[in-house]
């Protein structure tokens, strides 16, 4: 197996035990009466085909983007890229996956800021802070 | 004149008609004229009440509001609605006044666009209710990505959409190199299986040099020789390295 060639590269390939659990999730769900199993061969020419398809839709996002005079590739050049590509029929959940992902990105953020959350006032955070600030110093003279 | 604010300015904040004024699209050419006639009479058919100096400098969402109604059909019949989303998300991009305003409810309705465009063609393994759980590692993507060396800087966000297209890509042909082993009576999906489904399929042309590199199927029995020849592959292997093995010994000694 490893004797095969990725494009030279093996970081850039997909981690195939990744793959093989989503072929196999996909048979599942495909074929209930009969299993079908995929071959070792079969699956690392998917791992290729599965690069080649990043590339060529990352290829045309980054030219659609470079027409747009825009800098970052967005999810917009991507959504454009599959249309331009022939696949349209993906765009639609290909933007449900990013809007979810932003909204948890959104989330994520507003986690982060905590001082927000606590509901306290400047003040009073001030406070509390200068309290473990006489607690740590209390702790610490009394040690050794 | 409050009337006319009250009445149009916030029933359509689409800039669009005014937007194919400066258009350089053929399209704008005969659409132009058209807005000037077509203004009068729906106006005089307006109750409103607006003095006719604002006439020559009407918000622009004025006529755009008017305009489609009743002289769209006649003039610009099919083409109308993809010039009006053109114009549309050029607007979204590149107008300068409230951009941040402009931008949450565009996307969204480009969205909605989106949706109806592409309705019809269900998203791969949405009919045979296939669901994937696994997700690529996003970070491996993101390096796939800019492997490339003209792909500059990516949005946070971007990989995460390439996930989802490859994980409906490898849905498509999965499902596709099945239905070949299938309609073969192979119960084991072989290169030479995923080969013939992407050959078969147009839209897998761009995998046309990596296919290319798998020798075709074998016709007969082909189940049967296929475990064989894996099989064997595996043991001479094994055995390669067993005599590698015993040869080092051998040297050693």
């Amino acid at each position: 197996m490893s004797d095969r060639d990725f494009g030279g590269n093996d970081d850039l390939s997909l981690p195939k035990a990744t793959v093989q659990k989503i072929i196999t999730e996909i048979l599942a769900t495909n074929d209930s009466e009969s299993s079908i199993t995929f071959a070792r061969d079969a699956r690392d020419l998917l791992i290729d085909c599965c690069v080649e398809f990043i590339t060529l839709i990352s290829s045309e996002a980054n030219e659609i983007a470079e027409r747009e005079a825009k800098k970052t590739i967005a999810t917009e050049h991507i959504d454009k890229a599959l249309k331009e590509l022939g696949f349209p029929e993906y765009v639609r959940e290909v933007l449900a996956s990013a809007g979810e992902m932003k909204e948890s990105l959104k989330t994520r953020e507003k986690k982060t800021s905590k001082m927000d959350q606590s509901g306290l006032t400047q003040e009073e955070l001030l406070q509390q802070q200068q309290e473990l600030f006489a607690s740590a110093t209390s702790k610490f003279n009394q040690g050794p | 004149m409050d009337d006319f604010e009250g009445s149009y300015a916030p029933q359509s904040p689409d800039l669009s008609g005014f937007q194919t004024f400066d258009d350089p699209d053929p399209f704008s050419a005969p659409y132009y004229p058209p807005q000037q006639t077509s203004y009068q009479p729906s106006y005089l058919q307006q109750p409103s009440n607006h003095d006719p100096f604002s006439f020559d400098q009407p918000p622009p969402q004025h006529q755009q509001q008017i305009f489609p109604n009743q002289y769209q059909p006649p003039i610009m019949p099919p083409t109308n609605g993809k010039a009006k989303s053109r114009a549309k998300s050029e607007e979204d991009e590149f107008t300068p006044e409230a951009p941040a305003k402009a931008k949450g409810p565009g996307r969204k309705s480009k969205k909605q666009k989106v949706e109806e465009e592409v309705c019809a063609k269900p998203a791969p393994g949405v009919e045979e209710g296939i669901e994937v759980k696994t997700k690529f590692p996003v970070a491996r993507i993101k390096r796939i990505m800019q492997a490339d060396e003209d792909v500059g800087k990516v949005a946070q966000v971007t990989p995460t959409a390439v996930s989802k297209a490859l994980e409906l890509f490898m849905i498509s042909v999965v499902t596709k190199a099945a239905n070949e082993a299938r309609a073969k009576q192979s119960k084991r999906v072989t290169a030479a299986h995923l080969k013939q489904a992407v050959v078969k399929d147009d839209q897998l042309d761009f995998l046309a040099d990596i296919i290319s590199r798998v020798p075709d199927a074998p016709t007969a029995s082909k189940k049967e020789k296929e475990e064989e020849s894996e099989e064997g592959g595996e043991g001479k292997r094994k055995k390669k390295g067993g005599i590698k093995r015993k040869k080092k010994d051998d040297d050693d000694f």
